[in-house]
């Protein structure tokens, strides 16, 4: 015959039992998308066209982020099919770049961990970060009095550097796109530029360029993929993958890889 | 011949003063609270309610809504929320839970006046106000357990949070619950009947818990003036004058790092509504 419970720890059972049923809540999965991506075997991504060595459309090369969600669905069993969007990169207000869940479930090339992305969608853990970095040929010295800057491919928030360039009386000669930069440098009308440090990164590779940071400049941008919000499941999912890919080096090799 | 009946000898009441005394009020309270946690804790109805509301509020509610919570208005991103609807919802329903219980907790003064059991109290040698503090303190206790059951499905609603916090959000879960079991206190103290009381809680929370902010943000990115383009201005003035509004505002500072008003101010409203509604709990209890 079982032997009864002690009375202390029967009256207690109702509230055990009621933990119990709470903390099976969180065994269930939040929403679909994971399951509606497991069902279908295939993801859908939506990319800049062009965004440094983030996406390139060079078919060997397709950029760190690219290979990156590849990988991801490689190891989830998932196929790709990577839609360019045009706005992607240009304009930086996620808002306006015409896309929906029917379009893609995930979003990548240089999206930026603040609040404004964050309104739109949900961003994974950050695997990249970039900040406002100074680019010279050797030998430059920094503060100039007067320096190129180019916005670079990831669109960082330009207010910062308003304020740091303000505080530091150093001028700005504007320019828009990474190879006017180069091009104004070698001119030697200008000895240093401001860009981001990706796309200074990338430049350095091609040129004979230094790339330092900016003494006591703007705190640095987290980069994540995003996807939409609601999407929870999905986004922790390839958190986990992602996770799993710094462990065995994958990110380490890819990084390297594109010289970031 | 007559017998002589022994002299009564009256224990004199102890006051906190003398440590033998002090320590015997101790002992009081911690027997009337542990009455109350021991009562609380093992009835059913009272744990029913506490695991329905975090399933129905997170579970049903904050997933149902969580895809239509963006900060879009046809493609153009007008209001800043960086963070999900069952996020959003989360501490809110915490708060729902504890003023629910806590409030119920008040319950047992209208069972223990009907039973007796208040009058027997009542003449021990505790003092009045030892007496309302461990029923308090016994309240506040279960409030603060229910709202651990809210908190056990954080997972879920993808909050990620560390001891310090935990620590932080139980603190500011029994300032709410001693505040609104004193005001639970004060309604059971008139309030004849059990069924009087339970439309008198229902009457009280619901309005508390829908003008704290609990469902709804007043978006913290917006000016005064632009929230009250928003808004109505009467709705505005209902969340900001409800003190419930600046305690779910702290709880989301704490847990998902996201407050509309600065948190010192939470605490502050939240310990001064506790101590004044004590307050306001002793002078009624002392009527009894």
């Amino acid at each position: 015959m079982a032997r009864a419970l002690p009375t202390p720890l029967r009256a207690m059972l109702p509230l055990a039992l009621s933990f119990a049923v709470v903390l099976g809540v969180n065994f269930l999965p939040s929403d679909t998308a994971l399951e509606d991506i497991n069902a279908a075997g295939r993801i859908t991504v939506c990319a800049p066209r062009d965004m440094g060595l983030l996406a390139t459309r060079d078919a060997a090369r397709p950029g760190f982020e690219i290979e990156l969600i590849e990988e991801v669905a490689r190891r989830s069993g998932w196929r790709v099919a990577v839609t360019r969007n045009v706005a992607m990169g240009r304009e930086f207000n996620p808002g306006n770049w015409r896309i929906s869940r029917a379009t893609c479930r995930i979003l990548v090339g240089g999206m930026r961990d603040n609040a404004w992305s964050k309104s739109l969608l949900e961003l994974g853990e950050p695997y990249l970060s970039s900040s406002w970095v100074w680019v010279a040929p050797p030998g430059a010295a920094w503060p100039p009095q007067e320096t190129v800057f180019s916005p670079g491919v990831f669109a960082l928030d330009r207010a910062p550097l308003g304020t740091y360039l303000r505080e530091n009386g150093i001028k700005v000669a504007p320019v828009k796109t990474p190879d006017e930069l180069v091009e104004a440098l070698h001119a030697g009308q200008l000895a240093n530029a401001i860009t981001d440090s990706t796309t200074a990164t990338f430049l350095a590779q091609n040129h004979d360029l230094t790339v330092s940071p900016l003494p006591e400049g703007p705190a640095p941008t987290d980069l994540s993929f995003g996807v939409w919000k609601g999407d929870t499941s999905l986004r922790l999912h390839i958190d986990y993958v992602i996770d799993q890919m710094r462990n065995d080096d994958f990110i380490e090799g890819l990084r390297d890889k594109y010289g970031m | 011949m007559t017998q002589d009946s022994p002299p009564i000898r009256r224990r004199p009441r102890p006051a906190p003063g003398g440590l033998r005394d002090m320590w015997d009020i101790a002992c009081g309270v911690q027997t009337i609270w542990w009455r109350e946690v021991k009562r609380s804790l093992t009835d059913r109805g009272q744990l029913i309610g506490g695991v329905s509301r975090p399933l129905l509020w997170v579970l049903i509610l904050g997933v149902g809504l969580n895809p239509f919570f963006r900060g879009e208005v046809m493609g153009d991103v007008r209001f800043i929320v960086p963070y999900t609807y069952l996020q959003y919802i989360f501490p809110g329903v915490i708060v729902l839970n504890i003023l629910y219980t806590s409030i119920q907790s008040a319950v047992s003064l209208i069972w223990d006046r009907e039973f007796g059991f208040l009058r027997e109290v009542l003449v021990s040698p505790l003092p009045r106000n030892f007496i309302l503090l461990g029923k308090v303190l016994g309240g506040a206790t279960t409030a603060v357990v229910h709202g651990l059951l809210v908190l056990a499905v954080a997972r879920f609603a993808n909050i990620q949070m560390g001891l310090a916090d935990v620590g932080m959000a139980m603190a500011l879960m029994f300032l709410l619950a001693f505040g609104m079991t004193s005001l639970g206190i004060v309604i059971a103290n008139h309030v004849k009947g059990f069924e009087g009381f339970g439309v008198f809680s229902n009457a009280l929370v619901l309005p508390l818990y829908f003008t704290s902010s609990s469902v709804f943000p007043l978006d913290p990115a917006l000016t005064r003036a632009q929230t009250l383009v928003t808004y109505p201005r009467w709705l505005v003035a209902l969340v900001e004058a409800n003190p419930v509004t600046y305690a779910v505002d702290t709880m989301r500072g704490i847990l998902i790092g996201f407050n509309q008003f600065p948190m010192a101010l939470g605490w502050q409203i939240t310990g001064a509504m506790a101590a004044g509604l004590f307050v306001f709990a002793m002078i009624e209890f002392r009527r009894l």
